[in-house]
């Protein structure tokens, strides 16, 4: 027995290392074959005592199941091997780059207002726009800077020759949603504004976002809940908000919001405040019934924060090599 | 405005550091933009203060805001009032009491000349930025500094008799300090002597009664002017300066006579001198009144979204040395003098929340009743399409809304520029009617740059109409140069043309769903070559164009491929209604045509779709081929392959060669093409 044991031992260990079909076949006409060797065991059966012929019985048979797998794994393998082999031998290199046109690019001003309205909208507000040539109405005194208020003077505006100017800011569209749809009413309006100026932190044309609520208690509390959270959503992550009283003339009380930056600190990224009655007046909207907030932000400063621009200039520049290393 | 630590603290001491100081300012309005040392080792605020908070201009001023935010007592500084000693005295007049109800000033006489500055004084000053100049301009920007005061001393002998605040005469000219020649108007208010105007009221003196160093006798004017009165005046001249930044914000009305008294005691302590009686003239009933203010305990809960005790209200309205009184709804809360930007109940509200602390209020969601959001098919939404473009290879682009006459001319019919009246520069002087001018300077810098390929687009508002009547509208626009593939070893390098462009707006244009309603109709655009251009409309509407740059426009390299397309026209869209797809077989027959060269493509498939009708599914141009060789004329070979389909029945052969022969004989008839067998 223990030489059969052996013969088993080294038949598996043949098997396995068959590497071709052909050599496979070999072993198996030599071990299961009519003429084999396990053939030969199982026919000398009779030969045997008659109470040792049940025992060997046995082991010859599991000897020759354990050959009969071990031959049939082996034969799939190869075949399986044989067939790669086959297949990748069809010969085209598929190191070489794909053949086409590449996607090219969103503008990242354009794809932060996206973010920032899906994240507002998803708050309950909806979009609104407006005309970019204003009238002093709209752009003022609506918003409570009547003439001569020293706060037009935070305003560097274009003018044209007809008196109109180009907005400098996207208030005025606050001004005309609350007189064509009055209260309650949750707008943002997203556009571009113009100011007179021109250096590293500003362009003459740039774009806002700026969010109005208007509707029976709506309060600071609100408006600080509902910033601190679109700064999470905004940047992804925990966010360590502060507001500041601040000065606009169309809110009162008016702050200012900084979030803590790293090492620079506390960096302001918007402006809001609860409207003033003024405001809500201007707007056909009753102040005693309704309060409101807004607030309003820059969207390049939050997309030079958000992507690591340092120059605001470089954001119309539209140099391609710029611009590709944002996603489509 | 920069205000020295250590003096402020005489005034009022908060019991903390100068980073601590700085932080709480801030927090509460008062904004410190930097904390920096000064000349003789002290700390240094910079304060960038918002236009209502005209009563921080001044030592005093930030000292009582730190009293209120710090609950610390404002040290008490009583002025000394120095008794009249000669009886020397001019005539301070109202003539304008609207716009200066309150004149007040002193004469000093007997100083000497030659007096020094005080060394603390030209200190001070200096931390402030101010250059220390003579005793008696260091003492009149002193008191400003400190009490938020603008004064101005005037050389007693170069004065012809008394004073008076008046509007100017038109045409009426002064020299100012600084050397500029003011030509007045009566919108200006000036100060006068008996012949002349002395001084831009409110903003800078003349320099014919200027102090010098011969100067032993002074007249000190010491005036409140209406905010109304100046604001404005001082930018349109160009001439801001601390007194008009001062007086347009709003100056205290009842701080006249003690700043006299406050430089009457400095410059005799400095420079001798025997001054006359305080001299005060008022017009009571044109000072600013501070009335009282109802601030309502329901109301200041609502804005804030939390309710205080009314104990704390009271306290922090006292600490901003406001008159309270207790009522049954709330407060009746009286402003001082100098806070201007006090009038109505929300103006209490933020003095409440800032005192309190902005950070000291919750963070509570918003309780709005749940509304579906808006999601519509009746319109394209634009991010639709830009994402089309990118994934098409296109960069989006941004470009301001002005630029020069000079490259923005060739994009309009000749239409009147609409200029800005204040451009920043001639660069940037019109506004844009067009946005390819802004696109092609985009191609230009990145081919220089070495990134001659280029594909990309802008959406923007475009203007039209004229200088009186402006109207806007959203453009897109693209543009493609260069290759029409990236350089890659699988396609065989060409240039961008026209069929590519025209691919991308058709592209656009299915995103509505019903392509079928634009036409293309050759022509169109003076900055499109020719030939090589076609309109876009959709009904009767313009709608675009697509063409390639004029020849006389393209700078001597190839000219790129443009498009435009009017966003409204584009985007208007409406839900599918969808008709029953076809169970039974399609049938496609091919014509191979020799068209003469003036036959159009488009007009073959007009033809072909309108005499075959319904039973015609589809037909595809599968060859245009132009070849004088074996088409021995000028003419073109055209391939149509035409797909036949009923949505009821199998249709048969016979009917299908009736419905081409029908169609092929309407081709022949009406433009002369054969059939090539």
């Amino acid at each position: 027995m223990e030489d059969l044991q052996d013969r088993v031992r080294d038949a598996l260990a043949e098997i396995e290392s068959a590497q071709r079909l052909y050599q496979l076949e070999a072993l198996r006409v030599r071990l299961l074959g009519r003429k084999g060797e396990i053939t030969a065991q199982l026919k000398a059966l009779g030969s045997l005592p008659a109470d040792e012929r049940p025992a060997a019985g046995k082991a010859v048979n599991e000897a020759k199941n354990a050959i009969s797998a071990a031959i049939a794994a082996r034969k799939q393998a190869l075949s399986d091997r044989r067939l790669d082999e086959e297949l990748s031998g069809g010969g085209i290199d598929v190191t070489l780059p794909g053949r086409g046109i590449p996607p090219g690019a969103r503008h990242p001003v354009t794809r932060t207002i996206r973010r920032m309205r899906d994240i507002l909208i998803g708050a309950g507000f909806s979009a609104r726009s407006g005309p970019e040539v204003e009238d002093e109405f709209h752009n003022f005194t609506a918003l409570n800077m009547p003439e001569n208020h020293p706060a037009r003077a935070m305003h560097d505006t274009f003018y044209l020759p007809s008196g109109m100017l180009l907005r400098t800011h996207t208030s005025p569209v606050q001004i005309r949603s609350m007189l064509a749809e009055g209260a309650p009413l949750k707008i943002i309006s997203l556009g571009r504004v113009f100011r007179r100026d021109s250096d590293q932190t500003h362009t003459p044309v740039f774009h806002q976002v700026e969010g109005l609520a208007v509707d029976e208690n709506v309060s600071l509390a609100n408006l600080k809940s509902l910033l601190h959270e679109f700064a999470e959503r905004f940047f992804e992550r925990k966010v360590e908000v502060r507001f500041r009283a601040s000065y606009f003339p169309f809110t009162e009380p008016s702050a200012e919001m900084d979030v803590r930056w790293g090492d620079a600190g506390w960096l302001e990224i918007l402006g809001c405040g609860m409207v003033h009655p003024e405001v809500l007046r201007h707007g056909g909207v009753d102040p005693e019934r309704y309060t409101g907030y807004a607030f309003g932000m820059g969207v390049e400063r939050m997309a030079m924060l958000r992507y690591g621009v340092g120059d605001i200039r470089r954001l119309f520049e539209n140099d391609i090599r710029f611009l590709g290393q944002f996603a489509p | 405005m920069k205000i020295d630590t250590a003096w402020l603290r005489e005034w009022c001491d908060p019991g903390v550091g100068d980073e601590a100081l700085a932080h709480q300012l801030t927090m509460a309005g008062v904004e410190v933009d930097d904390l920096v040392s000064g000349p003789d080792g002290s700390a240094v605020l910079e304060l960038a203060l918002t236009p209502n908070r005209a009563d921080c201009f001044s030592v005093r001023g930030v000292a009582r805001e730190v009293s209120a935010l710090f609950s610390a007592p404002l040290a008490a500084r009583d002025l000394a009032e120095t008794p009249a000693a000669i009886d020397a005295r001019r005539e301070l007049g109202l003539v304008a009491p609207e716009a200066c109800p309150r004149f007040a000033g002193r004469v000093i006489e007997g100083l000497d000349p030659a007096a020094e500055t005080p060394e603390f004084i030209k200190k001070r000053l200096a931390a402030a930025g101010e250059r220390p100049q003579h005793l008696l301009v260091d003492v009149t920007n002193y008191v400003m500094l400190e009490m938020g005061q603008p004064m101005h001393a005037y050389d007693l002998e170069r004065l012809n008799g008394g004073l008076c605040a008046r509007w100017a005469e038109p045409g009426e000219s002064l020299t100012l300090l600084d050397g500029t020649e003011l030509k007045l108007d009566s919108e200006v208010l000036v100060i006068a002597d008996e012949k002349h105007a002395v001084a831009a009221a409110g903003i800078m003196g003349g320099l014919a009664s200027a102090v010098g160093e011969k100067t032993s006798g002074v007249l000190l004017e010491s005036a409140f002017f209406a905010p109304g009165a100046v604001a404005g005046r001082a930018r349109r001249l160009g001439l801001q300066t601390e007194a008009s930044l001062r007086f347009e914000r709003g100056v205290d009305p009842s701080g006249q006579v003690e700043a006299v008294e406050r430089a009457t005691e400095l410059i005799i302590a400095a420079g001798g001198g025997k001054p006359g009686p305080v001299i005060d003239s008022v017009s009571e009933k044109n000072l600013p009144r501070r009335g009282a203010i109802g601030l309502r305990r329901g109301r200041l809960a609502a804005l804030l979204g939390v309710a205080l005790p009314d104990g704390d209200v009271t306290a922090m309205l006292r600490r901003l040395t406001m008159t309270v009184d207790e009522s049954e709804a709330g407060w009746r809360v009286t402003p001082p003098s100098f806070r201007f930007d006090l009038a109505e109940e929300a103006d209490l509200v933020e003095e409440i929340a800032r005192v309190h602390g902005y950070e000291n209020i919750p963070e509570t969601p918003a309780n709005w009743s749940a509304h579906p959001s808006a999601s519509t098919e009746r319109q394209v939404d634009p991010d639709r399409v830009r994402a089309l473009l990118v994934d098409r290879g296109y960069y989006e682009c941004l470009n301001y809304s002005f630029l020069d006459e000079e490259s923005h001319k060739p994009f309009h019919s000749g239409e009147q520029e609409l200029e800005l009246a204040n451009p920043l520069s001639g660069e940037l002087s019109v506004l844009r009617r067009s946005l390819w001018p802004g696109l092609l300077r985009n191609y230009r810098t990145n081919r220089d740059r070495g990134t001659p390929d280029a594909r990309l687009f802008e959406i923007g508002v475009c203007f039209s109409g004229a200088p009186d009547d402006i109207r806007e509208e959203t453009w897109l626009a693209g543009l493609l140069a260069g290759s029409a593939m990236p350089e890659q070893w699988g396609a065989r390098r060409r240039d961008a043309d026209f069929f590519d462009a025209r691919g991308d707006v058709e592209a656009i244009l299915a995103l509505d769903g019903s392509r079928r309603e634009f036409d293309f109709r050759a022509g169109g655009h003076p900055a499109l070559r020719p030939g090589r251009s076609v309109r876009i409309l959709r009904g009767k509407d313009e709608a675009g164009w697509v063409g390639e740059l004029h020849p006389e426009l393209a700078d001597g390299s190839p000219a790129p491929q443009l498009f435009a397309l009017r966003l409204d026209a584009v985007l208007e869209s409406r839900a599918a209604r969808v008709t029953e797809v076809s169970r039974f077989p399609a049938v496609r027959r091919d014509l191979s045509l020799v068209a003469p060269p003036s036959v159009q493509v488009g007009d073959l498939l007009g033809a072909v779709r309108s005499q075959v009708g319904e039973l015609l599914r589809e037909v595809i141009v599968f060859d245009v081929y132009e070849d004088r060789k074996s088409l021995n004329s000028d003419a073109r070979s055209v391939g149509l392959g035409l797909i036949f389909q009923s949505i009821s029945r199998t249709l048969t052969d016979a009917e299908v060669d009736r419905a081409v022969a029908e169609a092929v004989s309407l081709l022949v008839e009406k433009f002369g093409v054969s059939v090539r067998q």
